[in-house]
């Protein structure tokens, strides 16, 4: 039972991965962290 | 006869060491204030590490997830499936090996005072809010305001990697400091002050990335194993564990950062860490 829930996050793990590549996340990433983030710094 | 085991704290410490330096080796650009903007940026490192910190090369897979839920995108499936397969592959290992802000705790920590223990009636319930903030602060709230809730109001890691070292250097950034600055060098402050007398404070009660790696590492493929026969019931695995877990009853326990200080404290090799199989 334990063994079949592993494999089917693995397999949901990497699907989400590539779905996410697919919908351009990374850029967004990118975008988000090539630039100072307020926020994190406490000024936004 | 068992060969004699070789303790891990010391091969532990190189590892932090390294993986701090391998996710900011920068180190020039803290004085400077130019943050990193190459494309190397849009990958994120397992652990904690804020991505305005001028000597990071890559994203804080937490800030990136409160960044994406809070965009136009709504849910990012990139960063959950990131995660996930970071907690399937490493789960707290990451915390106990790979992550910066654990080890700046550590290093605290082994100042040399009086410690304290947290009793159980106030550590049970404050473990939890960790759960409370990886639901509320990273999930929920950035997709419903757009906002990164954890970065902005809680992370201390942003404040010591990011702000400091930005606002050193950055006078203009320094005029735009607000409540928010103070709010959060208040948290770090907090955060750093408990470090020396607790163990980890803030990867206890608050970190959302251990709490999300932690409710997948019983499916992950790190694990600890405690052989029945060799184990005398001693108890020093309990004792010397710094989180509080009993490895012997729960070895896949979300609380076990996989740091190794059971296995270098029984006495008769009884503890083996490694591959789950």
């Amino acid at each position: 039972m334990k063994k079949k829930s592993q494999l089917w996050l693995w397999l949901l793990a990497v699907l989400m991965l590539l779905l996410g590549l697919y919908r351009g996340e990374s850029e967004l990433v990118l975008a988000k962290a090539a630039h100072i983030c307020l926020e994190c710094i406490g000024i936004g | 006869m068992d060969k004699k085991k070789t303790a891990l704290h010391a091969p532990r410490r190189a590892v932090q060491l390294l993986s701090a330096l391998g996710q900011n080796p920068r180190l020039s650009a803290l004085l400077s204030g130019k943050i990193y903007q190459r494309p190397l940026k849009r990958f994120c490192v397992p652990g904690l590490n804020c991505y305005s910190c001028p000597a990071a090369v890559g994203a804080c897979p937490l800030g990136a997830l409160q960044a994406v839920n809070g965009s136009k995108k709504r849910f990012s499936f990139y960063l959950v499936g990131f995660l996930l397969l970071t907690g399937l592959l490493l789960g707290r290992f990451v915390c106990g090996w790979l992550c910066l802000f654990g080890l700046v705790q550590e290093l605290l920590y082994a100042l040399p005072t009086k410690k304290l223990t947290v009793g159980e009636r106030l550590d049970r319930p404050l473990r939890k809010l960790k759960y409370l903030l990886l639901a509320l602060f990273v999930f929920l709230l950035p997709l419903l305001t757009g906002s990164p809730w954890f970065c902005k109001y809680v992370c201390p890691a942003g404040t010591l990697e990011g702000a400091l070292p930005l606002l050193a250097a950055d006078e203009a950034l320094r005029s735009l400091g607000s409540w928010l600055l103070g709010w959060k060098l208040l948290v770090l402050g907090t955060v750093l002050l408990s470090s020396v007398f607790i163990y980890r404070p803030f990867c206890k009660y608050l970190c959302p990335l251990g709490a999300f790696y932690g409710l997948v590492q019983r499916f992950g493929l790190p694990g600890v194993k405690t052989d029945g026969e060799k184990c005398i019931d001693c108890g020093n695995c309990v004792s010397g564990c710094p989180m509080g877990v009993d490895i012997r009853k729960t070895p896949d326990s979300a609380e076990c950062i996989r740091c190794g200080k059971c296995r270098d404290a029984c006495p008769t090799g009884a503890i083996r860490m490694g591959r789950r199989g």
